[in-house]
């Protein structure tokens, strides 16, 4: 039967690799596709650049009336403060001015009164440039109206404190067990959103390459009518089927790895750029002390549900008449599949029986959720991982089953 | 040896093969002959162990098809009309790939996809990747596949449809080898001049039930006829085979007014 498995994994592994296309899809696409998105970037960032260091004309109508504010927004580099044109309008509608704050006449005044003061910021609506103004400007006039009111609390002898009457300090609590990260007392939930993204992750990285490749294995024998000739020679079906389902596998984990690896580098460029948007963590690095175990037990956990998953379309695409049929069986599988991810990421409780961790696939994704979020006890994930690798078996012997009955080959032959 | 002992094949309602019976010995051309939808295929593929049969049995060299198929295959090579081969491999990869299928490895593997290349001619483009083959050309690498192994029992289903004359005359040639070599050879086809060529003796098969099984010679002789044709269709009868035609055409053109109606009907609708 071995025998069988590699005389088949090696005809199917030197046909695919004589198909460019297949190979482009499956192996250049993931390395391509951060390379774009890299120059894509660069290219945006160096048009930002150009055009903030040439300065973004801005105008401050009033501006004698707050100098303070005015000397804030002639710090900001991105920033040129131009004189007023004689048509303010349409030098906005031109593109000419990116923006134009408007400071009320008796803005002075009004402070002195401890008064709140509206300023208006009218903003050209030419191209994307005037966005950078307007972000540069709210930044300014943030830091100014901080000192404000940090004069007005000084004036009345106040603490800063003073205005936050009511403070909230953040704890966690998980189960004890593996987790990506460290349960810590912290404002921020760095595992919070690797349990959300995680499983749904999995759940494509289970139907990326190998299923294309499963039902071109296993339909396309039918579609090149070559079904007929493999079945009459005496090797066996379970070596046939298992030999077809180790090249998915293995496809599977090259394009996965790539992926992750164009995952990881994602993360790795958030964590080295600064940005605005700081709070939202995806994954905080520092704190990972457990992220390479829960990666291993990630590994372990996708190649029993990679094996089920790409049985289970070994049996449909043996099962369909032609191309067309198969496609239709896929479409639905990779619909259901994150069906079952938002199931288990949504559906399922906290710390859910150990029922729920033995059920095909969704048992997978609920132990990969806890694994990138709270946590998760080791002999969970072995039972979870056993369950999943007896399914995967089930789905082989399974496969073989419908490789050897004659209303699922004769279907369409 | 192949021993066909009352064999039946049922697709939900339709007899496909209804209780079939004939032997063809080791050195004779065994002639299937009948008219498309006969039931010729599906016995051939019930030899072949790709069917399993619903009732009956046939013997492969004393071999049960129904329990000892893998056995069985390991005796048989099958040409199908209707295979077809992979695009990216050449005739010796695909000689290899099933020759590796039926256990056989090393030099011997090699010397054997050797003979096989010589024997049918496909040295000058043995090392081709089959993508743009003639017909002439895929069947004879499907030929080299189902003979690969040295079958003692050679099945060779329309083995010159589709094929030129010179090819055809190979086909020919490669069959009055394997009857010299002591081999048992089926051939299923609806060409009676063929099977009258070729054939030692003839089983003339209408919808999945045998009419018949002789010479060819002493067919025409029981029949009167002037030759295998004319014999096959006073045997199965003129009125049945053109009542056939009617429900091939029939059917088509069912077919063609459904293709044909349906835009009409979307248009009133």
């Amino acid at each position: 039967m071995l025998k069988v498995a590699r005389i088949i994994f090696g005809k199917e592994a030197r046909d695919l690799l004589r198909d460019r296309r297949s190979l482009f899809f499956l192996f250049a696409t993931p390395l391509l596709v951060p390379l774009l998105g890299a120059i894509g970037g660069v290219f945006v960032m160096w048009q930002v650049t150009r055009h903030t260091d040439e300065g973004l004309p801005v105008v401050v109508v009033n501006g004698e009336q707050l100098p303070a504010l005015v000397a804030r927004l002639e710090h900001e580099p991105a920033l040129d403060l131009v004189e007023a044109p004689s048509n303010i309008e349409n030098a906005l509608r031109g593109g000419e001015l990116m923006a134009v704050l408007e400071i009320p006449p008796a803005a002075r005044e009004s402070l002195s009164a401890e008064e709140s003061l509206t300023l208006t910021l009218t903003s050209s609506r030419s191209g994307w440039l005037p966005d950078f103004a307007v972000i540069s400007i709210q930044d300014a006039l943030g830091e100014y109206a901080d000192e404000v009111l940090a004069e007005r609390l000084a004036h009345r002898e106040l603490e800063p404190d003073w205005l936050y009457p009511i403070r909230l300090k953040r704890e966690s609590a998980a189960p004890t067990g593996i987790a990506a990260a460290p349960i810590v007392a912290s404002e921020a939930t760095p595992a919070s959103l690797g349990s959300l993204f995680v499983p749904l992750a999995v759940t494509s990285w289970a139907v990326s390459g190998g299923l294309s490749i499963v039902a071109y294995m296993t339909v396309g024998e039918k579609e090149r009518r070559t079904m007929e000739a493999l079945l009459i020679t005496p090797a066996s079906r379970v070596g046939i089927v298992l030999g077809k389902i180790t090249l998915s596998i293995i496809i599977s984990a090259i394009t996965i790895s790539l992926w992750s690896l164009d995952s990881l580098a994602y993360v790795f460029f958030l964590s080295v750029v600064p940005s605005a948007s700081s709070n939202l963590v995806l994954l905080d690095i520092p704190r990972l002390g457990n992220l390479g175990l829960a990666v291993v037990w990630l590994m372990l956990l996708m190649l029993p549900l990679m094996t089920m998953v790409n049985g289970f379309v070994a049996v449909v695409c043996t099962f369909a008449k032609n191309n067309r049929e198969a496609n239709l069986f896929l479409g639905i599988l990779q619909l259901l599949l994150p069906g079952l991810a938002f199931l288990a990421i949504f559906g399922i409780g906290a710390a859910p029986p150990a029922v729920v961790f033995a059920l095909p696939v969704v048992g997978v994704l609920v132990a990969v959720r806890d694994l990138f979020g709270g946590g998760v006890a080791p002999g969970v994930l072995a039972l979870a991982w056993a369950a999943a690798a007896a399914y995967a078996a089930g789905a082989i012997l399974l496969a073989a089953y419908v490789f050897s009955r004659e209303w699922a080959l004769m279907r369409g032959m | 040896m192949i021993e066909v002992k009352e064999i039946t094949k049922r697709f939900k309602k339709l007899v496909a093969v209804d209780a079939v019976s004939f032997t063809c010995r080791d050195g004779e051309v065994f002639g299937l002959l009948g008219p498309n939808g006969a039931g010729k295929t599906t016995l051939l593929r019930l030899l072949a162990t790709v069917l399993e049969p619903s009732a009956g049995t046939a013997l492969v060299d004393g071999l049960d098809v129904r329990r000892e198929s893998a056995q069985v295959r390991a005796r048989i090579g099958l040409l199908v009309e209707s295979a077809g081969l992979y695009a990216r491999f050449t005739p010796r990869e695909h000689l290899r790939f099933y020759g590796r299928l039926h256990g056989m490895n090393g030099s011997s593997l090699e010397r054997r996809v050797q003979a096989v290349l010589e024997m049918l001619e496909m040295i000058d483009f043995a090392d081709r990747r089959t993508e743009g083959f003639s017909a002439g050309m895929r069947r004879r690498v499907i030929l080299g596949q189902a003979l690969i192994h040295a079958p003692a029992n050679v099945i060779l289903d329309e083995p010159t449809a589709g094929l030129d004359v010179m090819s055809t005359r190979g086909v020919r040639a490669l069959v009055a080898r394997f009857r010299g070599e002591g081999r048992c050879v089926l051939i299923s086809t609806h060409l009676m001049s063929e099977a009258q060529r070729l054939c030692d003796r003839v089983a003339i098969i209408h919808k999945g039930s045998l009419r018949a099984v002789d010479t060819p010679a002493a067919l025409i002789e029981r029949t009167g006829a002037a030759d295998l044709e004319d014999a096959f269709v006073q045997i199965v009868g003129e009125e049945q085979l053109r009542a056939d035609l009617w429900e091939q055409r029939r059917e088509r053109r069912w077919y063609q007014f459904w293709r044909r109606k349906l835009p009409e009907g979307r248009k009133d609708a």
